[in-house]
């Protein structure tokens, strides 16, 4: 674990409810250490890095938000939902970074197992490797977090573009059949009277996607 | 025996001394005497008794830095600039401070001592924001979690706010809660009644402050907060006016509209309020009165999935948006959601011909 300053003080601020009601180690009475000493074990037995599960994460979250509160149909058997809250939270341990209030739930329609995360509780997984005590809220078991992200399906190597108006995401690797367009068109290529197959947007409506 | 006694009796009056001359110290050598603190170049200047912390001496001249930690430098929240007098930075403000921070001189105000003559910057609107305790006059359910509050205020006994403007209401320690925290909320109510604040308030599951309000606040408990803040408002031009704002991003909208209806505005408005279920619409009566007295403003709700018989506009906002409009060149919006409303939001309004300095948007998060 990297080391904090003073690991009392920070054991302290994770109990309290001075940055999340509750605070992030719920009914855990491990020391902290030992807390991400087991989960970055069952991690590596898992083959996964924090760095590659708070990618996919954040992944989830950017393409949920396009549904504006409304959950989005992510992959065949995933859903997710983005909500929002006004405000900005801190770092425990600190860090210069403020994190939004934006909750991200994840679900695999065929067996219902669900994860919840928000912007804050990423960085803790990604800088600090801490999944939060048993019982917090916002605590995610690696293997359920593991499980769920590993159906996540790859970033298509070709940009993809995001209707701005009702979030409908046309990837180029998959075409439009409706509109007869074939697997492979590049948006580029799209006719200019081309027209969102969700809700209708012309084609100036649509934003690449990073 | 004996010369372990002697021993401990002399390392104890060491100590002893030791502390005496600590105690000595402090109370008369490090008298760091008057110090001038000088804000937002020469606005305002007081002089304290140097030595301690800057946020503590500001909030004594009831200048109120935002903070939720108490001063213990473990929040973040009291960033502000010091162009001179601050002293090298502290190890405790360093966590928070990134580098573009640091190279503009921003600091904690709670870690910094004041220990000689000082010059701070601030946005100027924390000059006149004030501390007010008031009272719980009435609280109305509007939906299955989002409430009006109405404190009636006590001391100042008086407000005066732009419509569009927030305040910083103060969530005390209470039983889920170990610490005194802020949260801003923008007012709903008349600008014009100034003896009152009204407040939309949605419950934010696990949220510190908007549990204290829906499980703990009772008609007649007394409330504090701190205001105005906020630079959102209606910009005095003629242009017409698109409004965008779902749940309790209603409250500095219904706000500016009374203010219309106060000064009798002539300006075209819409105000699109998407929900994703019938079940949210909240304050519909309230809206078409409102569209009886101001002779060119619409209100359309938008129900994503309604759950229920429903015929009005149904989709996101920005599907109803876009297809209300071919052309914004010249209209302004408003906007007040969660960040990914309003980014998509700017885009579609963008794209429909809205110059982008036109979108005001509530950025108080």
């Amino acid at each position: 674990m990297k080391q904090a300053p003073d690991l009392k003080k920070l054991e302290e601020l994770l109990h309290s409810s001075q940055i999340v009601a509750g605070g992030f180690l719920g009914t855990d009475t491990r020391p902290l250490p030992e807390i991400i000493d087991t989960d970055a074990a069952t991690l590596r037995a898992l083959g996964m890095t924090t760095a590659e599960l708070a990618a996919r994460m954040e992944r989830v979250t950017t393409l949920a938000r396009a549904g504006q509160g409304m959950p989005v149909q992510i992959a065949p058997d995933l859903d997710a939902l983005v909500e929002e809250s006004r405000g900005l939270l801190v770092c425990p341990w600190p860090s210069p970074e403020r994190f939004a209030k934006t909750t991200t739930t994840l679900t695999q329609r065929s067996t219902g197992a669900t994860a919840r995360w928000s912007t804050l509780s990423v960085h803790l997984i990604r800088a600090h490797g801490f999944f939060q005590g048993h019982g917090s809220p916002y605590r995610i078991e690696p293997p359920t977090l593991v499980a769920l992200l590993t159906t996540l399906p790859a970033m298509p190597t070709t940009p993809t573009y995001l209707c701005q108006v009702c979030g409908y995401v046309y990837d180029p690797a998959k075409g439009d059949a409706n509109a007869a367009i074939a697997p492979g068109t590049a948006f580029e290529a799209l006719p200019d009277d081309w027209r969102c197959p969700m809700c209708g947007a012309p084609k100036r409506m649509f934003k690449k996607r990073a | 025996m004996l010369s372990f006694l002697a021993t401990v009796g002399i390392v104890s009056a060491i100590a002893a001394a030791l502390a005496g001359v600590l105690v000595f110290a402090e109370r008369f050598i490090s008298n760091y005497g008057d110090c001038t603190v000088d804000i937002n170049a020469g606005t305002r200047t007081f002089t304290v008794k140097g030595g301690k912390a800057l946020l503590g001496t500001l909030v004594e001249q009831k200048l109120f830095v935002p903070s939720a930690c108490g001063g213990r430098g473990t929040c973040g929240y009291c960033k502000i600039k010091i162009p001179e007098g601050a002293g090298p930075l502290l190890p405790t403000e360093a966590p928070f401070l990134s580098a573009a921070e640091r190279a503009a001189n921003v600091r904690l105000a709670c870690q910094v001592k004041v220990r000689n003559d000082i010059k701070i910057e601030v946005p100027s609107e924390l000059l006149s924001v004030r501390e007010f305790t008031c009272t719980v006059e009435r609280i109305r359910p509007l939906t299955h979690d989002i409430r009006e509050f109405r404190f009636r205020l006590l001391d100042p006994a008086e407000i005066s706010f732009i419509a569009g403007q927030y305040v910083q209401l103060l969530a005390p320690v209470y039983p889920k809660s170990s610490e005194e925290v802020y949260r801003a909320y923008s007012i709903a109510s008349d600008p014009r009644d100034k003896k009152a604040i009204e407040l939309i308030v949605r419950l934010v599951p696990g949220g510190i402050c908007t549990t204290y309000c829906f499980e703990y606040l009772k008609e007649g408990d007394p409330v504090k907060f701190n205001g105005p803040y906020g630079e959102f408002r209606m910009a005095d031009t003629t242009a017409p006016m698109i409004m965008i704002a779902g749940g309790s991003g209603m409250a500095p909208i219904k706000c500016i509209l009374q203010h219309m209806q106060n000064i009798g505005s002539t300006r075209a408005a819409c105000y699109f309020f998407g929900a994703n279920q019938v079940g949210e619409l909240f304050e519909q009566d309230w809206m078409k009165q409102c569209e009886q007295i101001l002779p060119h403003f619409t209100f359309v709700p938008v129900v994503a999935r309604p759950e229920t018989a429903w015929h009005g506009e149904t989709g996101l906002v920005t599907q109803a948006v876009a297809r209300a409009y071919t052309d914004l060149s010249s209209h302004e919006a408003y906007l007040c959601g969660s960040p990914g409303m309003i980014d998509a939001c700017i885009g579609v309004l963008t794209e429909l011909g809205m110059p982008q300095q036109k979108i005001y948007y509530d950025k108080f998060a």
